[in-house]
Order: C-alpha cells, then structure tokens, then sequence
C-alpha cells in the first residue's frame, strides 16, 4: 500500500503555547498526535517526549523482543504489539521525568499512534486524542475516548450531542505520564484502496461533528487540502484549544495514486 | 405435562402447555405463543405433542428455525434441544421438570428496594460503569453462498463487500465494492450501510444509518444472511 500524508498543527486564536505534537514518518510508517497537559513548559515536553520515544523506539525495531516481550498479547499482531510497548517505554520515560524534575511534576499527554505495515494498520492509543478511518462514504472512530464524558455516554447517563457540549468534556480518564504504568488500547485492521485515516487532538473533534468531517473529507482535494479545511473550520466554529491534524490517504498502487490525484485536484 | 418456555437471551418472557393441538408460534398476536420482533414472521412455527414425542414444524417462515444449529422443516425434539427463532429461543421442559420449576420459584420475588440508600458494592460499581464485558463478536453464515461458515469480527473495522480487502465477500456483477462496515467499539458492534440503495437488513428491517448490533441479529446483504454472536 501506499500513502501520502500531510499535517497541520496550530495553536488556535486563544492559547499562548502549542501544546501539542505530531510524528509523519513515512519511512516507519509512523504517524502520530500526542496532545500534552500540565503548567509553564510540561505539556509541551510530556507530548513532545511521547513522539520521540515511540520513533526512536520503532526506529531500533530489531530489538524488539516480540512475543518474549513482557505485556505481549497473543491476540494482536507482533506490530500492534510493537507499537503499544513503545507507548508503555513513553509512559515511563515521561513519568520518571516529572518525578525527578520539579518544574514538570504532574504532567502528561494524550497520544494516539498509528503504524502501518503493508495492508495492515495498528493503533495504540491512550487519553482522547481520537483516530477515524472514512472508508467509501462512512465515517468510523477507530478509538475509543479515555474520557469522562465518553463513559457516561457509554452508561447511558448522556449523548452523542450532550457529549460534544459538556462542560467536562475536557476531563480524560487516562493519560500517558501521570501514572507509572498505563493501560494502552490496541486497535488494528486491513487498510484498503481509497482509504482516508485522520488523527487529531480534541481542539478538533470538540467542535465538528463526525458527519462534518466526513463531509469536509469527501469535498476536500487530497491530505493537505483536508488538514487546512479541518483546522480552519474548528477555528471559525470557536476552539480555544491548539489544533492538530495528521492525515492519510492510502493507495493501492501508483495508478490507483494518479487517478485519485487527478480527481482530488479538479475537485479543489 | 410438557410446557414450552419463551426466553430471550436469559429471560423468560412466556410460557405455554404442549398438547395434541399445535401450538403456534410467531409475530401475531393470535398465536399461542407470541415473540415480538421483526425477525419473526406472522405464524412462524408449530409445535405440538403425539405420545411422549414433542414434534415442531417451521410455518414457512421467511427466516427460518433453526434446531441445534440446523435449519429444520420438520424434527421431533429431544430434550435439551436448542431451538431459536429470530432472536428468541424455545425450551422444552417435560412433565417432571416443569412441575418441579413450580415449586422451586419463590412466592415473593426478592427486589431491593430503592427508597433506601444503598451502598455501591465497588465490584458492582465498575461492572457498571464500564459497561458490557469485552466480548468478541462472529457472524455465523445462515444461507447464501459464502467463502467461510463463520467470520471472526476481531479487527477494529470489518468490511463487508466486493473488494479485496473485504472480510465477508458479496457475490454480484452489480455489487458494489463496500455495502457496510461494522465497528468494534467499546459500545458494541455498530453495522453502518455505505448508501441507503444497498439495502443493508437487520432481522428484517432495512438500515439506513449506523447501527449497533444484538446478539443473534439477524443481517441481510445481497442474498446472504448472516447471524451475529456475542461470545
């Protein structure tokens, strides 16, 4: 399979910083959005660290243990596996750091991964940082929030709608860095010709709908074009949050490439 | 004497005594037995008692009984038979057995009551709090013709299509490449149709929009049924 990714990370009308941070690594098949929390400088250096760790972790694949790992589960494959433990190692690379360092104390990141390997995908994901996949003219999240409003929408107690506008929409449930070990969900499937994976950080998603991304998704002329629609949208819609947006599309083969380079191109 | 029990999933929802006369089973409301769900057709099945020997008969309904698995026109039924129709299931409990579940049931049913204020046992609690059990769901192939008896739904995203890249194949010259997609969310299993020309079924109702699937729903795309198992 092949892809063609772009990226946009903005740090919105309101906030000072940029506290997210993002990997687009083609040659590790890498892509990634880590969303960081904590005072002065720490959300910057915890999702900043998160990233790093993780390429740097799957950049020395060869070392990777495999299924003699500890924490490897059998019902995932050897990558999905391989890319939750490089979360693991940036969960306790970001926590011993804050423990050590006054100036970071508390902080922590939201991180959501994404590998691909041939026509297979794997996700590791932690906090609410959320990944979609538009397939044909669906639109599917391919995580699940680690948030609170996410579990009363889970339980009932709320919706969809009252989710996206609730005043604790902001709380996570699990992050990366606070604690000295995190559970981390893995996620995987086969990519397919046509296929669009998008990765953002809340600033987006707290402000448009699934259907609208899905709509700005189909109208928009490749990767670039769908990142600049997004985040100018989330801006003119009232985030005070940074915003971030990788996105992909993939292709089976180069015709498959030029045919859809040639219809994104007119449609823009 | 033998009685029949309705249940869904665990619940006992109805209950009737066999005879000689067939008892009917099915959506309206004139049967002896009533199961209210779309999957189930008007008069679905009947079931009667000749001797000691229980006989049921599929009433030429559109989705079938099924009998251990087996789609059947006509079988007797021993005991411990699992016999589904749509989603609900039939148990046959002969004289002794049903006599003794009289008996065994308590005359006062036991709820707590709710005025009081009641301390969350914290196991409870994240029980319900974090929702269902993890369970993993498959799709058992009921009729049409298909590459594989079962399909495990482990990935996140299952594709259900003409492509390649399809875990469940659709046959067709006029197929389209995508019919519908399911999710495995920590909501369940959601099934979403890509357009609302491709009808996409769900015991019997046409979807138009994502949707999450029950255990035992029943999901019609071209010519092919398909049953969905939480497991």
């Amino acid at each position: 399979m092949k892809t063609v990714a772009s990226f946009i990370t903005d740090k919105g009308p309101v906030r000072e910083k940029n506290e997210d941070y993002f990997c687009v690594d083609a040659g590790l098949g890498l892509y990634a959005v880590a969303d960081g929390i904590g005072g002065h400088t720490a959300g910057e250096v915890a999702s900043r660290m998160a990233v790093e760790v993780i390429k740097d972790f799957l950049s020395n694949e060869e070392k990777y243990e495999g299924d003699k790992a500890e924490g490897y589960r059998d019902d995932y494959s050897r990558e999905s596996n391989m890319v939750a433990e490089a979360v693991r190692r940036a969960n306790t690379a970001i926590h011993e750091t804050s423990k050590n360092n006054s100036s970071y104390r508390g902080m922590g990141t939201t991180l959501t991964a994404a590998l691909i390997r041939g026509d297979r995908l794997s996700i590791a994901h932690v906090g609410d940082s959320r990944a979609y996949l538009i397939r044909t003219s669906c639109i599917e999240q391919i995580t699940n929030d680690h948030s609170l409003v996410a579990e009363q929408v889970k339980m009932g107690l709320i919706s969809d709608e009252e989710a996206r506008n609730s005043k604790i929409k902001n709380v996570i449930t699990r992050s990366l860095g606070n604690t000295p070990h995190v559970e981390v969900d893995i996620e995987e499937f086969s990519i397919a010709d046509g296929d669009r994976i998008i990765i953002c950080s809340d600033g987006i998603t707290s402000v448009i709908s699934d259907s609208d991304i899905l709509s700005i998704a189909s109208a928009s002329g490749g990767p670039a074009d769908l990142c600049k629609t997004l985040v100018k949208r989330a801006a003119d819609a009232g985030c005070t949050d940074n915003m971030t947006v990788v996105a992909l599309h993939v292709y089976k083969d180069v015709l498959s490439y030029l045919y859809h380079f040639t219809t994104d191109f007119f449609r823009s | 004497m033998a009685k029949v029990f309705l249940k869904f999933r665990d619940n006992t929802i109805s209950e009737a005594t066999l005879g000689q006369t067939a008892l009917t089973v099915g959506r309206d409301s004139g049967n002896d037995i009533q199961v209210d769900n779309p999957a189930v057709s008007g008069i679905h099945a009947r079931i009667w008692q000749e001797g000691e020997t229980i006989f049921i008969e599929d009433a030429e309904s559109t989705n079938g009984t099924y009998v251990n698995g087996e789609k059947i026109i006509k079988v007797a039924l021993n005991e411990n038979d699992e016999v589904l129709i749509g989603k609900h299931h039939l148990e046959i409990k002969t004289g002794d057995e049903a006599q003794k579940d009289e008996e065994d049931e308590p005359l006062t049913p036991v709820t707590p009551s709710l005025d009081k204020t009641m301390i969350l046992d914290s196991k409870i609690r994240r029980e319900m709090t974090s929702g269902p059990k993890k369970q993993k769901g498959e799709f058992v192939v009921i009729s049409g013709s298909a590459e594989a008896k079962c399909y495990e739904l482990s990935d996140r995203v299952t594709t259900i299509g003409k492509s390649s890249g399809s875990l469940i194949k659709i046959k067709g010259l006029f197929a389209p490449k995508t019919v519908a997609l399911i999710n495995k969310t920590d909501k369940g299993y959601t099934i979403t149709p890509v357009d609302r020309k491709t009808t996409v079924k769900i015991n019997g109702v046409p979807i138009a929009a994502m949707q999450i699937m029950e255990d035992k729903d029943l999901v019609e795309v071209y010519g092919l049924t398909l049953q969905f198992h939480l497991r």
